[in-house]
């Protein structure tokens, strides 16, 4: 750039040398023109005076004309006057004894011309030499004299960029570059000093920052502030509370270890309770103030200043002389500035504390709410129990099978938890049905995973869970719900969920039915793999569920209150109230209970007769005593009987001795006084064929 | 500020140099004796009080004097009055100012029949008042002086042939 415009100037020159070597001929042919042309008119008029003396006759004018014409500048002599007018025209009147003569004599113009052209261009060629010959020379010197010594310093500078010297070699003439160098030198020093101290600063905030504390990197860097201040020693006191500071005295030597001691605020000496309290700066040489620990280690100057940070005093730097000279005031903004540092640094290092505390403290509480969450709907369907927290197991195993990241392993998690917590929306009789769900009952059951999206939608940190719960239930033939979502289409967490979720449901007993083997689930999702589930995570499940156990759940909820709760919820729903029997919605549940319990079944219908006139003529009281007995005889005949109260006077008995059922029936006649019809059903082998049986029964009677 | 200076100093010494130069008052004359009363004013440095130059010089009669008249320089003529009337009518540019002399010859008195003495200025002269004023002065001085016979033996060693007469008298 410097060589680049240098040339630019010499360029320049140049050019304004060349622009005064045309000026100059220029104006030397003008002017020369005027001064040739008066002289040629001069010497012209000189010759012809002189000429016409020697001739000395009107007489003799052609001689005269002759002799004229002869001289190299002069053209022509007329007698009389040319058409034109010319600067090259001389009139001369002359007389003579013989008369007056005059003359129009013609200068050689084209003579006079080329000779003021020739001598112009001497003169602009000579200009322009001697132009360039001083501009060459200016330049020349403005190189050697500016330039050279400016890329010098510009070298030097260079080298101090690469490490290779410290400082500008200072020069020995004591011109103005080495005033020039010797500037740069004292601004090197100056940035030098205002690094080094910058750079104590931030390591002291880096230090404090990253939760080092005041440790042996701290007290090597805090001598190396006493170094540069020159200071002896210097004491930090940080509140530790309202009651208490913890000191630090932190001496100049290497070779004395630094004292640390916790005071209470009230035992505080020399200027600490001032510094604390006043929360000014405080610097002294007087024996008064300084206290007399202070004076035991021979301290005879202080520099105090309190730690305030946002008008809040967290402590107090005193850095101490053993002489009375003071600080400079340069190196006092040194210490404010270590002193802000360190103030900042405690009470970042104190609000960080503060938030980790915050930040586990909302952390346990998310957990405690979701598990809470998942209790909610545990207690509501018994199914449910430990349920959700085994898939939420397997769940995480397969995502971490799968290599998922730990955030995403994390979501899952959650969503595994979660997925059934919409149940809490679905009626008892169908959450809590034991048997097959009608097609409506099921259109309802469908509706849980919305249900669970809608319910945690708006709670922020359960975002990522979202779209495993929503579409757990999607399959990956697009036969699943709710969106019937297929393939990959299906959110990943959705189908790992599905696998696990599946796999639990089918190793967990139900009421009505007992749960499969891991070995004959994991044969079911490996032949659904590919239709109902994805291949890949079938794929990487299989290991897991067939070896993994999900560990046992943390009691949350009393275990012993909430199988008593859920003893009560199932008697309330499946037991007759008024005899303690199973009731119209346990039918299936009975059967099946009953088919489990005899190797040969048979089905009896037992109808109290004329029950509704007993209610009419004695009262409903008598009516529920004969149901009542009626069930504690038919129970006490029929010890293993299964019994179910599915209407007002009709029970159903699952037993397989036929004698033994007609026997209690015959005692239940004679004891109560009451006609008891009796009735066997054939052909009990499925469910629904009995539930038709016993419609037509009770349509007939 | 020395190349400044520089050209100061040359610039005074060209203003000064160009001040000084004078240009010569040229005088001819058909006689050398017409000239004398200038030669004594010249003399007895009556024109360099005037800082005037004058140069004279003379020729043998008046047709001579007529030629001369072309040279340019010459601007003051001391002539008979014929050839003066004869320079009038050749050339518009030269002016009779005044007689200047009378001619005598041994015994006779002097008329001015015999011969009068002219002086003749050219124009341009006559545009320069100071010079031209001097010029008459310088004559009359002359003419004061030469009364001294001391002063004509001085300046001639001929008899004086003319009575020389005070311009404007």
């Amino acid at each position: 750039m410097r060589a680049e415009k240098y040339w630019i100037l010499s360029g320049i020159s140049f050019l304004a040398s060349l622009l005064i070597g045309t000026s100059a001929y220029f104006i030397t042919y003008q002017f020369l023109k005027e001064q040739l042309i008066k002289n040629s008119i001069k010497n012209t008029e000189n010759y012809v005076e002189v000429t016409s003396v020697s001739v000395g006759s009107r007489k003799r004018a052609k001689q005269l004309i002759g002799i004229l014409e002869r001289a190299p500048y002069i053209e022509k002599v007329l007698l009389t006057p040319p058409q034109k007018k010319s600067e090259f025209l001389l009139k001369k009147d002359l007389i003579f004894p013989d008369g007056k003569l005059r003359l129009f004599v013609l200068l050689n113009r084209n003579l006079i011309l080329t000779k003021t052209k020739e001598v112009a261009q001497k003169v602009a060629f000579s200009t322009f030499l001697v132009t360039v010959f001083l501009t060459g020379l200016v330049l020349v010197a403005v190189r050697i004299f500016y330039l050279k010594p400016l890329w010098k310093i510009k070298r030097d500078i260079l080298k101090i960029s690469n490490g290779e010297i410290s400082r500008l070699p200072e020069g020995k003439n004591r011109d103005e570059f080495d005033q020039i160098r010797n500037s740069i030198n004292s601004m090197l020093n100056t940035i030098r000093k205002k690094n080094e101290r910058e750079d104590v600063i931030s390591q002291f905030i880096h230090l404090l920052t990253v939760g080092k504390g005041f440790n042996g990197e701290f007290v090597a860097l805090m001598r190396k502030v006493l170094n540069i201040t020159g200071c002896d020693g210097v004491i930090i006191g940080v509140k530790k509370n309202n009651k208490a500071v913890k000191i630090r005295l932190i001496p100049r030597e290497q070779n004395k270890t630094p004292v640390v001691e916790t005071k209470s605020i009230d035992h505080l000496q020399g200027i600490e309770p001032y510094l604390l309290e006043l929360q000014k700066e405080i610097e002294t040489t007087k024996g008064s103030i300084i206290s007399s620990t202070e004076k035991e280690m021979g301290i005879k100057y202080i520099f105090g200043i309190p730690l305030t940070v946002m008008s809040e005093t967290v402590g107090f730097i005193i850095f101490f002389k053993r002489e009375e000279k003071p600080v400079s005031d340069e190196v006092k903004h040194f210490i404010r500035n270590i002193a802000k540092s360190i103030a900042i640094s405690v009470e970042i290092r104190k609000l960080i504390k503060d938030l980790e505390e915050k930040l586990k403290r909302e952390k346990e509480l998310t957990e405690k709410i979701v598990k809470s969450l998942v209790r909610g709907i545990e207690i509501r369907d018994s199914y449910t129990r430990g349920h959700s927290e085994r898939v939420a197991f397997f769940a995480k195993r397969i995502a971490e099978e799968m290599g998922l990241k730990e955030e995403e392993v994390k979501a899952i998690y959650t969503a595994g938890l979660l997925h059934d917590i919409g149940k809490i929306g679905i009626p008892d009789s169908i959450l809590l049905k034991p048997g097959k769900l009608s097609n409506e009952e099921y259109e309802i059951i469908k509706l849980h995973p919305k249900l669970s999206y809608e319910l945690l939608k708006h709670i922020d940190v359960l975002e990522d869970s979202l779209p495993g719960i929503k579409h757990h239930h999607e399959r990956w033939d697009g036969s699943g719900y709710p969106d019937g979502l297929k393939g990959k289409e299906i959110p990943l967490q959705a189908r790992i969920l599905a696998v696990a979720d599946t796999f639990d449901a089918m190793t967990s007993d139900r009421i009505y039915r007992k749960g499969v083997s891991k070995a004959e689930a994991v044969k079911e999702l490996k032949k659904l793999s590919g239709k109902s589930y994805d291949p890949e995570v079938v794929e990487n499940a299989l290991y897991v569920l067939l070896n993994e156990e999900p560990p046992p759940s943390e009691e949350f909820i009393s275990l012993q209150l909430l199988s008593t709760i859920e003893e009560r919820r199932l008697d309330y729903y499946l037991r007759d109230h008024l005899t303690g029997v199973f009731n119209r919605n346990a039918l299936e549940l009975a059967y099946k209970i009953a088919k489990e319990r005899f190797k040969e079944l048979k089905a009896f219908t037992v109808d109290i007769k004329e029950l509704r006139q007993i209610n009419i003529k004695e009262g409903w009281k008598r009516g529920d005593q004969i149901l009542k007995k009626t069930v504690a005889l038919l129970q006490l005949e029929l010890k293993d009987a299964v019994i179910v109260r599915y209407s007002g006077d009709n029970f159903l008995i699952f037993h397989p001795n036929q004698e033994a059922v007609k026997t209690a029936v015959e005692k239940v006649e004679e004891e109560l006084k009451i006609k008891v019809t009796f009735h066997q059903i054939e052909e009990v082998e499925d469910i629904e064929e009995l539930k038709v049986k016993l419609t037509e029964l009770e349509f007939e009677s | 500020m020395r190349t400044l200076a520089g050209l100061l100093i040359t610039l005074l010494i060209f203003f000064l140099t160009g001040c000084s130069n004078e240009k010569p008052v040229y005088v001819i004359s058909s006689s050398h004796q017409l000239l004398l009363p200038f030669k004594a004013s010249k003399f007895f440095g009556f024109f360099d009080k005037q800082e005037i130059d004058l140069q004279l010089d003379s020729v043998p009669n008046g047709d001579s004097l007529i030629r001369f008249l072309n040279f340019s320089k010459y601007t003051v003529v001391i002539t008979d009055a014929e050839t003066a009337r004869r320079i009038e009518e050749l050339s518009p540019r030269w002016l009779p100012i005044c007689k200047v002399a009378l001619k005598k010859k041994e015994n006779y008195p002097i008329t001015e029949r015999r011969g009068g003495f002219v002086l003749l200025m050219k124009e341009t002269l006559l545009r320069n008042q100071k010079e031209a004023v001097a010029v008459i002065k310088g004559w009359n001085n002359g003419v004061d002086l030469l009364k001294d016979p001391a002063v004509v033996k001085l300046l001639s060693a001929e008899k004086l042939k003319y009575k020389f007469l005070h311009c404007g008298e």
